[in-house]
């Protein structure tokens, strides 16, 4: 358990687990959105840190036809790059609902929103 | 009160589990690249002309799922206009703005939106490509939102340039399918690699898609600021 | 046979013209949402009659897999298109005349698209995508109604569906991280035999994420909610389109990727609690929708429950009977949900007034999802009952036969008080009555003489068994 993989791997961790417990402890639905965007966040680092190769750097030839030799896994930027956006939709959406629950209920407490019980 | 606590164990034991799992697994940093990273590493430039290889794989190697995302992008703007139908903003809740801002965003906003497009024109060669170009657009058209008394953006050019960019983007797979016997096929000249012509159909794929993300979400912007349609 | 790259292609290049068309002409995005469904089951109908028992593979991209991303069709995905675009095409018929905004066709199709996606790609990557097309659009669509309840559904379905896709995303990289590729075919036979560890954290990450699309507890605490508070039509979709794609990408997973014991067993306890929990939470309903939404739930429990089954009996039945299950409820829900419609003022479980016509198709429906002699369902649970006695596991068969006594007792309860009731006069919808006739036709024909249904179902079951055929058409010579 060195330092790197404490920060690199730590943090993003970190960050989905408090996104996680913003999500189960607020009683505030805009604050629920806000701990999804963070734990989105945390997963996109993630990622790309398990991606890292030592000594590696970006996988653009900018100086072409000169090829480096090391560059760093190319895939996970890629995927990353979707799951961000895929992110943004889904606050986006969140967004909208829950101007309508606010419009709707004239809260945004979830205690309020027990109209459907069991 | 003691929930949040039990919640917080909890997850913290698992967060622990899962750091420990992954960083006994993947060491930070010892990797060595296999499979199809090492493939497209080696062989993007060849393929597919573009020096940038994370933009290959993006546009055109696993162009199938910038499509999809592209889609759902799409589909959140549309959701979030459906779900707004009819709501109404009562009051402006924007400060009003002063000369200074006036003016100065007035004369900020062209050059953002220079730079957005910048970003996106030159995806196959800088860090960047269309996702990133397009939001700096649609940054450029918040600035106006905030800093204009009044600014008359007419959500019919935005939803049209939407479903033509988005269309277009289908409709060069389908080209792709007709020429080169494969969806989303590159079937332009890969030229020399370094040159803002060359890397086939990927600036063309991102030019549709900067064009698409900067209306979308400047239209998202402006169903926040001014409510839904009329239902 | 058309390009099935189509089914995709249209249904995106439609969707995102839907703006421009719906300014052309009022009524033409709901003929459009009409005319793909068709165009879709055209496609599916062809390949499945036509095509030999070996996987279709269509690339994109203009690489082969696993450089480019492939869809893998085989006739266990096209079991599964056919019975989503049957079903989005009865919906979108029923409901062809009614006025809506163009943007909730738009919705609908990405729905669909979602859904086709899932269940015709062979990339684990791009299902995720596709997934989360499919989780946004019902995420929009169950609050469509726009109304008190239908957005408290829809918005505790999008705080857990979000999680679940998040956690999905991390388990596809995981095996990404583990086997260096993102195709289904190469990482299924880099899988197989010794797993380490850190391919079951990636499993268990996938399922989270499905549970809450399949509706399995512990992640179900949305879909009550979402059935009671949606329009009927989405909830027709809830139960027989969305909660089926879920399935297919479960089944997918479960057996093609992993195929382990652990999985199985976890499925098998999940499915029985889902069952067990909500065919009570059913019996205690005072809304009529809210128990037909706990009865949807069970019946996903019972599916996931009986395919589970496989992994401790290797009795490939144990397929075969889920496949029937998921087909069975798919037509026999989305009948039921649909003709929700012709008796608006039958809402409470216990009273209420509807007409002779709504009647009967409720009753129909009712005894195919119960399983009673003579229709579809009786086949689909009468084949759970057996495999659990032919493999000898008594006490979970004497459980099973009481929760299909349950089920029944809280249909009958609603049958024997549309008997009783009031008859009100409603104005049908001649599209629907023609579509709920259809259905009710097929579920009862086919509860006569259930031959066309075991056959498609054995064709699919086969290609889903046959692994290596799947493996080495696309990651053969490798």
């Amino acid at each position: 358990m060195n330092i790197e993989s404490l920060i690199f791997y730590g943090v993003p961790i970190y960050l989905i687990f408090m996104g996680v417990l913003v999500v189960l402890t607020t009683k505030n639905l805009f604050k629920m959105l806000l701990g999804l965007s963070l734990m989105n966040s945390g997963i996109n680092v993630l990622i790309v840190a398990l991606g890292y190769v030592r000594g590696g750097t970006t996988p653009i030839f900018s100086e072409y036809p000169k090829i480096y030799e090391k560059v760093v896994d190319p895939v996970p930027p890629a995927l990353v790059l979707t799951a961000i956006v895929i992110g943004l939709a889904f606050l986006g959406l969140g967004l909208s609902i829950v101007i309508r629950i606010k419009e709707k209920y004239g809260t945004v407490n979830v205690e309020k929103l027990k109209e459907l019980k069991w | 009160m003691i929930r949040k606590f039990l919640y917080f164990v909890i997850l913290l034991a698992f967060s622990f589990f899962i750091y420990a799992v992954i960083s006994a697994y993947f060491p930070f940093g010892e990797n060595t690249l296999t499979g199809v990273a090492k493939y497209y590493v080696d062989n993007g430039v060849k393929d597919l002309g573009g020096i940038n290889i994370i933009t290959s794989i993006v546009t055109v190697y696993r162009g199938f799922d910038t499509l999809g995302e592209v889609t759902v992008l799409f589909l959140s703007v549309t959701a979030l206009a459906f779900t707004l139908l009819g709501f109404k903003v009562e009051r402006r809740t924007l400060p009003n703005p002063t000369l200074i801002m006036e003016t100065g965003g007035r004369y900020l906003a062209p050059l953002i939106m220079l730079l957005g497009a910048y970003i996106f024109l030159h995806g196959h060669l800088t860090p960047g490509g269309g996702f990133p170009g397009g939001v700096i657009i649609a940054t450029a058209f918040l600035l106006l939102f905030v800093t204009q008394k009044v600014y008359k953006l007419r959500k019919i050019h935005l939803t049209v340039t939407e479903a033509l960019a988005g269309s277009l983007y289908v409709i060069v797979g389908l080209v792709g399918l007709y020429y080169v016997r494969s969806f989303l096929g590159n079937f332009l000249q890969t030229g020399k690699p370094g040159y803002i012509v060359s890397a086939g159909i990927i600036p063309i794929i991102y030019l549709l898609i900067g064009f698409k993300v900067g209306s979308e979400l400047t239209a998202v912007l402006k169903n926040l600021k001014e409510g839904g349609d009329e239902h | 046979m058309v390009n099935s790259i189509l089914i995709i292609a249209f249904l995106l290049l439609f969707a995102f013209l839907m703006p421009l068309l719906a300014l052309l002409h009022k009524r033409l995005p709901a003929v459009v949402a009409l005319l793909l469904p068709a165009f879709n089951l055209y496609v599916g109908v062809t390949h499945f009659l036509k095509m030999e028992f070996i996987p279709l593979i269509i690339k994109t991209g203009g690489f082969r897999p696993p450089f480019g991303i492939n869809l893998a069709i085989d006739h266990f995905s096209l079991f599964f298109l056919i019975l989503v675009n049957v079903v989005a095409l009865f919906i979108a018929f029923s409901y062809l005349l009614e006025e809506q905004d163009y943007k909730f066709h738009m919705l609908f199709l990405l729905n669909l698209l979602g859904a086709s996606g899932i269940i015709l790609t062979g990339d684990l990557f791009n299902s995720f995508v596709f997934l989360e097309i499919f989780a946004i659009s019902a995420y929009a669509l169950a609050a469509s109604k726009r109304e008190k309840h239908a957005l408290e559904g829809a918005v505790k379905y999008l705080v857990v569906g979000s999680i679940g896709s998040s956690f999905y995303l991390l388990g596809v990289f995981l095996l990404y991280k583990v086997t260096g590729s993102l195709n289904m075919a190469f990482i299924a036979s880099s899988l197989q035999g010794e797993k380490s560890g850190i391919v079951y954290l990636a499993g268990m990450f996938m399922l989270f994420g499905l549970f809450v699309e399949t509706e399995l507890f512990p992640l179900n605490t949305w879909a009550p909610d979402v059935y009671q508070g949606a329009y009927n039509r989405i909830a027709a979709q809830f139960s027989s389109i969305i909660s089926k794609a879920a399935i297919y990408l479960m089944f997918r997973i479960v057996f093609f990727l992993f195929d382990d014991p652990l999985f199985y067993k976890l499925l098998i306890v999940m499915g029985i609690i889902t069952f067990v929990i909500a065919e009570f939470n059913a019996l205690v309903q005072k809304d009529l929708k809210r128990m037909l939404g706990y009865s949807s739930i069970g019946q996903m429990g019972l599916s996931v429950l009986a395919f589970a089954l496989y992994g401790i009996t290797s009795h490939p039945e144990a397929f075969f009977t889920a496949l029937l299950l998921v087909v069975n409820h798919a037509i026999s829900k989305a009948m039921i949900f649909t003709n929700l419609e012709n008796m608006p003022e039958y809402v409470q479980v216990d009273t209420g007034k509807a007409n002779p016509f709504s009647s009967l198709m409720f009753t129909v429906g009712a005894l195919s999802v119960m399983g009673f002699p003579f229709t579809l369902g009786f086949w689909a649970k009468i084949e759970v009952l057996g495999i659990l006695l032919r493999s000898n596991i008594l006490w979970l068969f004497f459980l099973i036969l009481i929760l299909f006594m349950v089920e029944a007792f809280y249909y009958f309860r609603v049958i024997s008080n549309l008997m009783r009731s009031e008859v009100v006069s409603v104005k049908l919808n001649p599209l629907l009555t023609i579509s709920l006739v259809v259905f009710a036709l097929f579920l009862l024909y086919q509860g006569f003489y259930p031959v066309q249904t075991f056959i498609w179902t054995n064709k699919a079951l086969n290609a889903f068994l046959n692994k290596a055929i799947y493996i080495s058409t696309i990651a053969g010579g490798l």
